[in-house]
């Protein structure tokens, strides 16, 4: 009912092409993501039938972006969603705990936050990827891993947002009548916060496909040939110099991150907007 | 709070201490490890040892031949055994102590010392008793190295070392001064204590900043110094050293940005130059598939490696199917197993594989810097062209690459040997049966037969007699290698790529890829 | 208040001490070691190598000496990449540039994102708020390599007024600050107007709007109070990241900082300057941590600090 706004309108349906994009990327594109033309290096946009250029060995940065949905949107969506289980329910825990309890889970978040990270995914790396492992396996264990850092600074915003909260009227009017501590949680409280942690959500995104990239870039990503935006833009921004640019091998890939983003904003944004619009606000549903 | 801004400027000021000018500033490929020589590991660093300390010989910056340095003078003994080196007169130290044969003795045998971690100690392994010092199986005393006075070296050799002469201008190599180490302990080598003999005095030392080196005025042969002082910037990132260059901060780098070489190809400051340097593949014979001779031929003749040098890497790179790069004097590299796509599919086929049907899905491991990435896209969709099989990718992190290498635990992976001296040997010794280079598992008692009899001279042989025989035995144990062991694919020659601004006069490239400081000047314009 | 700082150094401590044990343990178990190059050592070599450095030894002993170093001598080891180095001297050369270039970042970050955020978020849905958003969003998914390529190539290769890279004096602080600082500035634009959003709707302002009391001070006073703690809970960790440096940023403008440290050390298996670079980061981090939650309580009244 609230699909009526205009934002969330315009936002899903950019999500949803974007989508579509790697869903669909076979028949989207014009070339396989590893089909190579050593007679076509460097090609700029537009020339023979490659619509965004070529790269170093030929290949179709078109389709090579199309296919790159795929890695950039499964790692992201992936991290994103381990963020969204682990880290809020860990931080409405630990807000709503308080105390000693509170205390002891936030100094095990600085813990995890301070290990060494590149080694926890060396390690993960070799031990469960065999050389002749097949690439899913990798995008797998690449999730898990990008996925286990995410959460914690969303359990920080979601357990700083409940300390403020658990404080209220609401609350402290539900607690008064009996309701249980689960049921205050995930229905008075959790419908509270949507708003920050849509928004902390929708951020942490662009930094999942970049910390792919970097892993990528240091041989612990999702190998060659396969594609993905982060490294596409990274790849791509070792020819941006004064004598000569390449300019489109990392314009079209960090054009669909910011699209992919701004999207995810905007969603966020129309949702949190529509949750407040009811006639009694939403501040007097828990009661 | 104010003390916390006090702070602050304090540390703003402690981050920006002015540069003072210098004649030419180098962009530097990485901050060196160490300015210890005998510590030292890579090219980046020897550059720099090459302009602090200068050893018994140098090499010509051109052509490598063996000039004198500390040394005025040498001789070889008839069996090639014994060399005596004579110290010219008057040399001293930055600080001014006698430079003397006692120096070296120290140094070399520094080197050698059971607990020293001098990673390329066994540069002189071949020095009478060395090996055994080493492994704390012999005396010091016991090693075959004699000061004679203060200015006669005398060593004795356990087999004949034909290259020993430009061994000696090695960076391992180099003096270094007993009096500072003994005084200061592993600190000897901070500006405030560092004792050089070289071109050059290091100025300062700002780590991962700057490097200002001074010239020497105390060096015997100052007058081949042009240039007062240089500063040398570490900068890992080819990008901001070409930005930089742009911008005419720096006049001279070492790493051009790969995407744009095809655009430097007609600039006349844009230098490439030939190093003595292999790359290859290697292939681990010990398990299925490459165990089999058939299936690595098939992959070694399956490669269309003008592609490779010329389409992706781009910098002069010149295809090869040898080991030993051409261009060592007395020798002419074997020729290994050239592109034939037809005989590469009937060996496959041989094999029990026509058509690629049965073979099993095998990896590439590469570690992800570009270059190998690019070149393994290539492979894969080669291997897929020619020979119909799956090579997947595997790219692992340098460490985990290294150490897969090792435990054989890859199927085909990215290799390259960079010699360290102007001999076969340098690139032959690797894939003896127990070289810890090998890494492919390949053992051939042949090889190792035919590397063991070129290394030692016969009864009553003279020294060019055993050259010439030993030249003759090198290339029958690399064609060997290449054609009936195939533990390895070779597919170029590496280049070093350089930007040398116009001003700067007196650069040369060598096979080595070391760049004399001493030996630049600029011009001096308007 | 007094009694929650000193128990949280208590803590702060014990944890540092579990971090060093994990890190220890977890450094060792990652494949290759410190010595293991692309050409082989001897083998003599290459065990007076691992003997310099203690390898040879039991790994409990190892973790035991390092341990006692550490507590009793505050020191952080040698390192293995630079022979001759301590760590301790590593960092002091190192810390002081990130320190700058994070401090200046931070310092956009906040001077930007939160006026920005607040103005946004006071009136969403109108015309600033959406150029804002949209800027914001932008900012948050350009990747950092890309808008340092970007910066320097328009004000250091094209206009000249700035230099493309080193680190020699406040002109050369520009670039890398920026790159830096913008993208923390519009998540802090995009949390800040998240918050604002949610509090502008609440009972409080609405009344407060109703009393007729003039616009700009409810904002300030009330909404903005409240809105920045999500903006505090993520500063803590930010803080500490950003101050220790960032390896992209380094690299792309050749500052000498100790971002590089922290992914060269892993790389290279430099255990002591890994370990280092480990402690100091994770004692930043919970000093930050706690000066956050102070700031939450500060802001907030209701929140009770944890004891």
């Amino acid at each position: 009912m609230r699909i009526r706004r205009p934002t969330v309108l315009l936002s899903s349906a950019l999500l949803i092409a974007v989508s579509a994009t790697a869903i669909f990327a076979p028949a989207l594109a014009t070339h396989h993501f590893a089909e190579q033309d050593l007679s076509a290096q460097y090609l700029p946009p537009g020339e023979r039938g490659h619509l965004l250029g070529t790269d170093l060995q030929g290949r179709d940065l078109f389709s090579r972006t199309i296919y790159g949905a795929r890695v950039s949107l499964l790692v992201a969506a992936a991290a994103t969603l381990v963020s969204l289980l682990i880290g809020v329910t860990y931080g409405l825990i630990s807000g709503y705990a308080g105390g000693r309890v509170d205390s002891l889970m936030m100094r095990a978040v600085d813990v995890l936050y301070s290990l060494p990270f590149l080694f926890l995914v060396i390690l993960i790396m070799t031990l469960f990827l065999s050389p002749r492992a097949e690439p899913a396996a990798r995008v797998l264990v690449l999730l898990l891993v990008l996925g286990a850092v995410q959460w914690l600074t969303m359990a920080r915003i979601v357990r700083g947002q409940v300390l403020s909260e658990k404080t209220r009227e609401y609350v402290q009017a539900a607690r008064a009548l009996g309701v249980g501590p689960v049921r205050i949680l995930f229905r008075h409280l959790l419908p509270n916060l949507t708003g920050i942690i849509l928004t902390y959500a929708a951020l942490t995104v662009p930094r999942i496909m970049l910390q792919e990239a970097f892993l990528s870039f240091l041989g612990l990503g999702v190998p060659e040939p396969y594609p993905s935006w982060g490294r596409l833009a990274a790849d791509g921004v070792r020819a941006i110099t004064p004598v000569a640019s390449h300019w489109w091998l990392v314009l079209f890939p960090s054009l669909m991150i910011t699209i992919t983003l701004f999207a995810l904003n905007l969603l966020g944004d129309g949702l949190a907007r529509g949750r407040r619009t009811g006639p009694a606000g939403s501040r007097k549903r828990g009661i | 709070m104010r003390r916390l801004i006090a702070l602050l400027l304090l540390l703003c000021l402690f981050a920006c201490a002015p540069p003072k000018p210098a004649d030419l500033t180098i962009a530097h490929d990485a901050e060196p490890r160490t300015l210890d020589p005998g510590l030292m590991t890579g090219l980046a660093e020897g550059r720099i040892a090459a302009a602090l300390f200068e050893g018994l010989t140098r090499l010509d910056p051109k052509t490598l031949a063996v000039l004198p340095g500390v040394a005025e003078s040498w001789n070889v003994a008839e069996d090639g055994l014994t060399w005596t080196f004579q110290l010219r007169p008057g040399v001293v130290w930055s600080d001014g102590t006698p430079l003397t044969a006692e120096d070296f003795r120290w140094s070399w045998l520094r080197l050698l010392a059971p607990d020293s971690p001098a990673s390329y100690g066994n540069l002189l392994f071949d020095v009478a008793g060395a090996r055994a010092y080493k492994r704390g199986e012999g005396e010091a005393d016991a090693v075959g190295l004699q000061a004679a006075g203060d200015r006669k070296l005398i060593i004795r050799l356990e087999r004949p070392v034909p290259y020993f002469g430009s061994l000696a201008a090695f960076f391992t190599l180099l003096p270094v001064p007993r009096h500072a180490i003994e005084e200061h302990g592993e600190r000897w080598t901070r500006r405030e204590n560092i004792v050089t003999n070289g071109p050059y005095l290091l100025e300062q030392w700002l780590f991962y900043r700057e490097i200002t080196l001074r010239r020497n005025p105390n060096y015997w042969d100052v007058g081949r110094v042009a240039l007062h002082r240089l500063r040398l910037l570490p900068i890992v990132n080819p990008n901001t050293q070409f930005n930089l260059y742009e911008t005419g901060d720096v006049d001279l780098l070492f790493s051009v940005p790969a995407p744009i070489l095809d655009h430097l190809a007609n600039r006349p400051d844009f230098v490439t130059g030939s190093r003595l340097a292999t790359a290859f593949l290697r292939l681990n014979v010990t398990r299925p598939p490459f165990d089999d001779v058939r299936v690595r031929k098939a992959f070694a003749l399956a490669i269309d490696k003008d592609v490779i040098a010329g389409k992706i890497m781009r910098g002069g790179e010149r295809p090869t199917d040898s080991l030993v790069p051409r261009g060592l004097p007395g020798y002419e590299p074997a020729p290994g197993l050239a592109g034939n796509t037809n005989r590469a599919r009937e060996l496959l086929a041989e094999a029990g594989y026509p058509g690629g049907r049965g073979f099993p899905p095998v990896a590439l491991l590469y570690r992800n810097n570009p270059d190998q990435a690019a070149l393994a896209t290539v492979l894969q969709n080669r291997y897929r062209e020619i020979l119909c099989v799956d090579v997947r990718l595997d790219s692992r992190e340098w460490k985990v690459y290294i150490s897969s290498m090792k435990r054989l635990d890859y199927d085909l992976v990215f290799g390259a040997w960079y010699g360290d001296y102007p001999d076969p040997a340098t690139f032959l010794d690797c894939f003896r049966s127990d070289s810890g280079n090998n890494r492919t598992g390949w053992k051939s008692t042949r090889y190792d037969h035919l590397l063991d009899r070129a290394a030692t001279p016969e009864p009553g042989e003279s020294a060019t007699r055993h050259a010439e025989r030993r030249m003759k035995l090198f290339r029958t144990a690399e064609e060997h290698l290449l054609r009936d062991g195939v533990p390895l694919i070779p597919l170029y020659h590496p280049t070093t790529r350089f930007m040398v601004a116009p001003r700067v006069r007196g650069f040369a490239v060598n096979l080595l890829g070391l760049v004399q400081f001493a030996a630049l000047s600029v011009e001096e314009d308007e | 208040m007094i009694r929650t700082v000193s128990h949280r150094l208590g803590g702060f401590v014990l944890t540092l001490l579990v971090i060093a044990t994990v890190s220890f343990f977890l450094l060792r178990a990652a494949p290759g070691g410190p010595f293991d190059a692309e050409r082989d050592v001897d083998p003599a070599i290459r065990a007076a190598q691992e003997r310099k450095f203690g390898l040879d030894r039991p790994l409990p002993i190892q973790y035991l000496t390092y341990m006692r170093d550490l507590l009793l001598k505050a020191d952080l080891g040698p390192s293995s990449q630079y022979p001759g180095m301590s760590v301790n001297e590593i960092i002091a050369a190192s810390l002081p540039p990130s320190l700058v270039l994070g401090g200046l970042a931070l310092l956009i970050a906040l001077c930007l994102g939160i006026p920005l955020g607040a103005v946004a978020g006071a009136r969403s849905g109108g015309r600033r708020d959406r150029a804002i958003s949209a800027l914001a969003a932008v900012g948050v998914s350009i990747p950092n390599f890309v808008l340092g390529a970007l910066l320097l190539t328009v004000f250091g290769l094209s206009l000249r007024i700035l230099p493309v890279a080193g680190w020699s004096g406040p002109a050369s602080f520009v670039l890398p600050s920026v790159t830096l600082g913008l993208p923390m500035a519009a998540v802090i634009a995009r949390l800040t107007r998240t918050g604002m959003v949610e509090m502008m709707g609440q009972d409080c302002i609405r009344t407060a709007r109703a009393k007729g009391m003039p616009e700009r001070r409810v904002v300030m006073i009330h909404a903005l109070r409240s809105s920045l703690l999500p903006v505090v809970s993520t500063l803590g960790p930010a803080a500490a990241a950003v101050l220790t440096g960032s390896v992209v940023v380094e690299q792309i403008f050749a500052v000498p900082g100790l971002g590089t440290h922290f992914v060269n050390s892993a790389l290279n298996r430099d255990y002591s300057l890994v370990m280092g670079t480990v402690l100091l980061y994770s004692a930043l981090l919970i000093l930050f941590n706690l000066v956050s939650d102070l700031l939450l309580a500060a802001l907030d009244p209701r929140i009770e600090v944890v004891p």
